[in-house]
């Protein structure tokens, strides 16, 4: 793979939450901007960089969607898009949380905007008793609110029950 | 495969061209590989195994159940399988793995993840669009007042710059009895005129009905509160910053477009209640901001048989419990006209009786009428019924009628030619600043498919207020509308189709060549009303008086009624 980047060959180590090692190349993990300023601020890269809240999976998926990125930063933007659209196809509401996690804390823009662009086009056409599901929220009106916020917003609630 | 704890497996990256991160199993110390064994991560790009979510003990923040997905079926195949995600890597290779394996295994019953308020309030649900998030207001009390913060809407990632469209009735009072054709209508602006540079080659634009002005078989609205009420004069003003004022004789409501909410004004002074009054004739509501103090307006012209003068009143939005009376020493304002709203002023025309080709300009910040002179050398084409009122550049401008066009027959649409001669705009620009002003002439080509000699005025675009016309086609199908690029002096073209029938049986379908039609532009502004125009319970400002109707309409012979807005609401 072809990469107009010097010094492609230097790696560093991410440690998943559940111990697992990945071994990235620095243009690959320069997706990330925590990274980037871990980097830059004088942090080895002979280091284990930990990333104490992504678990192994996650980080698997989230380094693909870096290398990818980096690799194909001067290629064609089409390319890309239907990449990101393939990567996040049939991913479930777990995993697309566990994306919007890691791509939150580890500062990845292009993916946490994809991951949760995903989330916002799953859950808008459902109804809001199966989102307070998906998020865990707990209901905390009364039914006499509720159906009083309803009734405010009652163009909003054609077509559903 | 060695265990997980104490021996971790370094995974790479590899040129992934099938999409399938995989992963080379590492020896115990970094960097330093054992055995080169491909293992085929279990985790793919795609994730289709459905993905189960393991974390480490410490940063379980939430043990809900499983919400959905067949996430806890899958979950217990997992654990069946003795196989954990976060152990990876090894594909079951190696069942012993370290400690940790097994302290997971044993936590892993219902392990959910879960988004912390704060994420999903900035990532997700300013991601969402608006008839999901007025849904949403349900979910939560946080989620309620989360969408409902005035600082919500600007921080969505919403690029939903859309179309507004109005089709108002056509005829002598613009706002008259019959409201069949005033309907409104919802359009997303194409793609080739959203920003530089233009491209756009017919592009069409798809219309929906918008759930706002719903009316029964007669022709009332039933989206009002007031549905009952028979109304002789009713319609909608014009938009501003996604909010139009709707009015049914002297009710009014403010109607913001993206929420569809909708807050009932102060009553204004009816004069058809005290029969010493001369009958209304015509009464049209306009809107408008003032800028400077973020103040939105509603001006209410009444014009009143055998009365040269109309009568107006004003109310600010959210400040006022009633209306005030303005424009004493009132011009004749032409009931019939057209009237254009530019950045806090109200061009109208006035009543050509006395003045012909002259416009009044009306300030909703100072409250005042100006009388701008007609445009030199056009005061005697100028036309009454065929002049078209339009914004060009930020400015109010007028088209001028060239007669002579009359004898190329064809081109007459309607008994009314306008503008367009030789394939060719004639403009009088006015230029302001401060009191004094100049009229500009210009000349603009039209394009060559630019269909028929007469055109339409339907509204501006941003950025620099493109200005939109249409011609006078009698093709329902679809409506050829061209924007006018300041820049390049050029048209571009873009389509909107066609228009849904109208759900009231008995209305007029919307018909391009006689409804006057206006495309508004709007940005997507989910704020609450109460928000965007707070009621502010303020004192008597100095100076202004209490609307009263002047029974013969003259200042100097002032038999005012003072009607109080709340006795004016009895009336059934």
């Amino acid at each position: 793979m072809a990469s107009s980047i010097e010094n492609n060959n230097e790696k560093l180590t991410l440690k998943s939450s559940d111990g697992e090692e990945f071994l990235v190349e620095k243009h690959v993990a320069l997706q990330s901007t925590l990274l980037q300023n871990m980097l830059d601020s004088d942090c080895s890269s002979a280091d284990v960089i930990p990333l104490p809240k992504i678990d192994a999976r996650t980080l698997a998926l989230v380094l693909g969607y870096c290398k990818k990125h980096a690799d194909a930063s001067s290629s064609k933007q089409g390319e890309l898009n239907s990449f990101d659209s393939e990567f996040l196809k049939d991913m479930d509401m777990g995993a697309l949380f566990n994306l919007v996690l890691a791509a939150n804390f580890m500062e990845i823009k292009g993916l946490l905007d994809i991951a949760a662009q995903k989330i916002a086009d799953t859950i808008k056409d459902k109804p809001h008793q199966e989102v307070r599901e998906i998020f865990h929220v707990e209901n905390d009106y009364t039914p006499e609110e509720e159906a009083a916020v309803r009734e405010e917003n009652r163009w909003a609630f054609e077509g559903f029950p | 495969m060695a265990g997980m704890g104490k021996t971790p497996s370094a995974i790479e990256i590899e040129d992934d061209k099938q999409q399938r991160p995989r992963a080379a199993a590492a020896g115990e110390e970094k960097g330093k590989a054992l055995e080169e064994e491909e293992v085929d991560h279990r985790i793919t790009a795609s994730g289709g195994d459905g993905a189960i979510e393991i974390e480490d003990k410490q940063h379980q923040r939430a043990a809900a159940p499983a919400a959905s997905e067949g996430k806890g079926k899958a979950l217990k195949e997992e654990e069946a399988s003795k196989i954990t995600a976060s152990g990876g890597g090894g594909g079951g290779s190696d069942g012993g793995g370290g400690e940790k394996v097994k302290a997971l295994a044993e936590v892993a019953s219902m392990v959910v993840v879960f988004l912390s308020p704060d994420i999903v309030e900035e990532e997700v649900l300013t991601r969402l669009p608006v008839k999901s998030l007025m849904r949403f207001k349900c979910v939560s009390k946080l989620w309620c007042s989360t969408i409902s913060h005035p600082s919500f809407s600007k921080a969505r990632y919403s690029d939903a710059s859309s179309l507004f469209i109005v089709t108002y009735p056509y005829n002598d009072n613009g706002a008259g009895s019959d409201s069949s054709s005033l309907r409104c209508f919802y359009a997303t602006l194409p793609h080739s005129c959203r920003r530089p540079p233009f491209g756009g080659q017919g592009e069409e634009v798809v219309v929906k009905e918008s759930q706002l002005l719903h009316q029964d078989e007669h022709h009332q609205f039933t989206t009002l509160p007031l549905c009952k009420y028979k109304y002789k004069y009713s319609g909608a003003t014009q938009v501003i910053n996604g909010l139009f004022c709707l009015f049914a004789d002297n009710h009014a409501w403010v109607c913001s477009i993206t929420t569809g909410e909708m807050r009932e004004l102060p009553a204004s002074p009816d004069p058809n209640l005290s029969n010493r009054c001369a009958p209304t004739t015509t009464c049209k509501y306009y809107f408008g901001f003032v800028p400077t103090c973020n103040e939105y307006k509603l001006l209410r012209i009444l014009w009143r048989r055998n009365h040269l003068e109309p009568y107006c009143m004003i109310l600010t939005l959210g400040e006022d419990s009633s209306w005030r009376n303005c424009g004493y020493n009132m011009p004749q304002i032409y009931k019939a006209g057209d009237a254009v709203y530019i950045d806090g002023t109200l061009y109208c025309q006035r009543g050509f009786d006395s003045c012909p080709g002259e416009f009044i300009a009306f300030s909703f910040q100072d409250e005042t009428f100006q009388v701008i002179r007609s445009p030199p050398r056009a005061s005697t084409t100028l036309n009454e019924s065929s002049l078209v009122l339009l914004q060009f550049r930020g400015h109010f401008a007028v088209a001028q009628e060239k007669k002579r066009s009359y004898r190329i027959a064809e081109e007459i649409r309607g008994g009314v030619v306008r503008g367009l001669v030789h394939r060719k705009l004639e403009l009088w620009v006015l230029e302001q600043s401060g009191p004094s002003y100049e009229w500009i002439y210009q000349v603009i080509d039209i394009p060559r498919d630019f269909p028929g000699c007469g055109f339409r005025f339907l509204g501006n675009l941003p950025p620099a207020g493109e200005m939109l016309l249409s011609g006078l086609s009698t093709d329902k199908s679809a409506m050829p509308v061209y924007s006018y690029n300041h820049t390049t002096g050029k048209f571009e073209k873009f389509v909107i189709g066609q228009f849904p029938s109208s759900p009231c049986p008995s209305a007029a379908s919307v018909r391009t060549d006689t409804n006057t039609l206006r495309v508004y532009y709007y940005e997507e502004d989910i704020t609450p009303l109460n928000d965007l125009i707070p009621i502010v319970e303020k004192k008597k400002k100095k100076g202004s008086r209490p609307a009263t109707l002047n029974v013969y309409g003259h200042d100097s012979f002032p038999l005012g009624l003072s009607f109080l807005s709340d006795v004016v609401l009895c009336f059934d």
